[in-house]
């Protein structure tokens, strides 16, 4: 009786356990300036360190939405469009290099959201290349370990 | 606003195609488990299981949502390392083929990975790496869980709720009627399903999307997906590597397929196994490197591979995109709910709670277990708690730190429990303070790396050796 109280305890502790775990990018949304009725508010991380992010609108499009890109505050120059998908609530972006970028929803009518932005900013080299090695070094060790004791352990075993 | 002509599929298509899927699996468990007599039937498959289906399980098992949607995820976040170090995923299969001969060798009548940690180590290592297990399991079984879900609403607008709860059902109703059996049976279909029709994909996507536009897209608007040098990327590769080798060396999946088949077919099915996997994250990778082309943008990165496909290919592509990433999903889920339930009957229930259990009472506990697991893992699916990619590299915290005790357990008869322990309990701590204060792309590489230099203290510590036969229980 007493194993199988303990066995519950342990068990239950491990239910709260697993949904720990978050996404990839700590975030904190940031904003907007502003936001015209007609559009779901745009929410966007203030800084991404993997060139890649998440736009969320407050709630579902109800009409067909492009989300517009530039690197000016005042969008003189539209860097790329992005059709939205549907009536979710978010998009991903990825493979952006350094840089600050503007973004807004454009619909139908050439009517603009309020814009918010998000710096990209990756990691130093130095600090992947470092992690890159040291995973390497341990790499290597592992699978020669792998390799030098089944080897041994065959000739072990023909010799028996 | 109503998108229908967004989706590949519609939502009542959507709809038969899991009932039609669900019937036929569900049946097919039923017809291959009457043959089942034993518990050891059950859960073993009679521990006879050939080569060509030993290496077919291995390979479908580890394609999974790791590689259907998970590698063009890494593909759409990471560019090319995502793709490439996603494919060195197959090492850990690889490099498993020797551990599974030894296996084979030191346990020809074990039942569980569990099994090997208490009698190699004792109870106290045996409660840390159960926890592993158990959390690892979970990780798993609701990224999985919740890759069905996703799948659907991709490519039919169907409530994510609908498909998650479907491939549960599905996948707990045919492991429930015919075991480890049924298992390695849907496996083996389920594998040539897979390579038919991602091959068949990526050939239409090249052949309808030229190579060269793609990479003029992706140089233009998402270069550093092209860049070799990209950070977060180079800070992943070898993180996703150690994962991969924690999941396969420490999982009762596999532990119970090398204890299920023939001697001298495990280490052959492992290494063919990880070679047939090997270029599979390529080609799935490769198809997200083609969504900004298209003008794909998707809600979230996990969903990436099935929208584009199924834009490609149309109405029927968004079928056979259903089909082949349905029969990934389910010969994972199928493999990881009688592993897991083996783990339960065998370590707990038979081990802890009933030592003296008749073979028909262990059957029925096995069975129990499944159901269990199954209900469990719908719950933990119902609220959608993170994406699938967070959700697994969480886990890697816990698996890495198994690496080195497992390696040094089989072949090293120097490392005591006490130093196994503490490599296994200290590198799952320090995985998760470097998860959570610095990122998931270190929590592997961390976990793996504390773990390996409390093994190696252990080793050049030891005064005495394990002898192997306290393993023959």
């Amino acid at each position: 009786m007493q194993n199988r109280a303990r066995l519950v305890i342990y068990i239950s502790l491990l239910f709260f356990l697993t949904p720990l775990a978050r996404s990839f990018s700590a975030q904190s949304l940031s904003t907007p300036q502003y936001h015209h009725n007609q559009f779901p508010q745009l929410l966007v991380a203030e800084l991404s360190r993997e060139g890649y992010f998440v736009v969320n609108t407050d709630q579902p499009p109800q009409q067909p939405l492009w989300l517009q890109q530039s690197q000016f505050a005042d969008f003189r120059e539209i860097s790329a469009e992005y059709e939205w998908f549907a009536d979710f609530q978010s998009m991903t972006l990825s493979g952006f290099a350094d840089g600050h970028y503007y973004l807004r929803l454009r619909n139908e009518n050439q009517q603009f959201s309020s814009s918010v932005m998000i710096e990209v900013r990756h990691y130093p080299l130095w600090q992947a290349l470092s992690l890159f090695g040291l995973g390497l070094s341990l790499f290597m060790v592992l699978v020669y370990l792998v390799l030098t004791l089944h080897v041994r352990r065959n000739k072990d075993a023909r010799n028996d | 606003m109503t998108e229908a002509a967004d989706f590949a599929l519609n939502p009542q298509l959507g709809l038969l195609l899991v009932v039609l899927f669900g019937f036929i699996w569900v049946a097919f468990g039923w017809y291959l488990g009457r043959s089942n007599k034993s518990h050891e039937d059950f859960a073993l498959a009679g521990r006879h299981v050939g080569f060509a289906l030993a290496a077919a399980t291995a390979m479908a098992t580890w394609v999974t949502s790791n590689t259907t949607l998970v590698a063009p995820q890494l593909t759409y976040q990471f560019g090319v390392w995502g793709m490439v170090g996603y494919s060195f995923a197959a090492l850990g299969l690889i490099l498993f083929a020797p551990l599974a001969a030894r296996i084979k060798e030191l346990m020809p009548k074990g039942y569980t990975s569990g099994d090997f940690i208490r009698l190699r180590y004792g109870h106290a290592a045996w409660w840390v790496f159960l926890i592993i297990s158990v959390v690892y399991a979970f990780g798993w079984l609701v990224s999985l869980g919740m890759a069905g879900g996703i799948l659907l609403e991709a490519l039919s607008g169907l409530d994510y709720h609908i498909g998650m709860t479907a491939i549960l059902a599905i996948c707990v109703g045919y492991t429930l009627f015919g075991g480890l059996r049924a298992v390695i049976a849907t496996d083996f279909i389920q594998a040539l399903i897979i390579i038919i029709g991602v091959v068949g994909i990526a050939w239409y996507l090249i052949d309808n999307v030229s190579l060269a536009s793609i990479h003029q897209e992706v140089s233009a608007h998402h270069p550093k997906l092209l860049d070799l040098l990209f950070p977060a990327a180079l800070m992943f590769l070898f993180n996703n590597i150690f994962f991969g080798l924690g999941e396969i060396f420490h999982s009762n999946v596999w532990w119970s397929r090398a204890l299920a088949f023939r001697k001298q077919v495990a280490f052959k099915a492992y290494l063919l196994g990880g070679l047939l996997w090997l270029p599979i994250p390529i080609v799935t990778g490769f198809i997200a490197l083609a969504a900004p082309q298209l003008g794909i943008y998707p809600p979230g990165a996990d969903m990436v591979g099935p929208m584009v496909a199924a834009q490609v290919l149309g109405k029927a592509g968004g079928i056979i995109v259903f089909i082949v990433v349905f029969s990934a999903l389910a010969s994972s889920l199928d493999s990881l709910l009688a592993a897991t339930a083996d783990l339960f009957t065998r370590d707990i229930y038979n081990k802890k709670l009933k030592p003296q259990a008749t073979d028909g009472q262990l059957l029925r506990m096995n069975r129990w277990s499944i159901l269990f697991l199954g209900v469990a893992t719908w719950l933990f699916c119902l609220p959608k708690i993170a994406t699938l990619g967070a959700l697994l590299n969480f886990a890697g915290a816990f698996v890495a730190s198994t690496i080195f005790p497992v390696v040094l357990g089989l072949y090293q008869p120097k490392l005591s429990g006490r130093y196994a322990t503490a490599a296994m309990a200290a590198g799952t701590l320090l995985g998760l303070i470097a998860y959570f204060a610095i990122g998931f792309y270190v929590a592997a590489l961390v976990s793996c790396l504390v773990s390996a230099t409390i093994c190696g203290v252990g080793v050049w510590q030891s005064r005495n050796e394990f002898s192997w036969q306290q393993l023959q229980e």
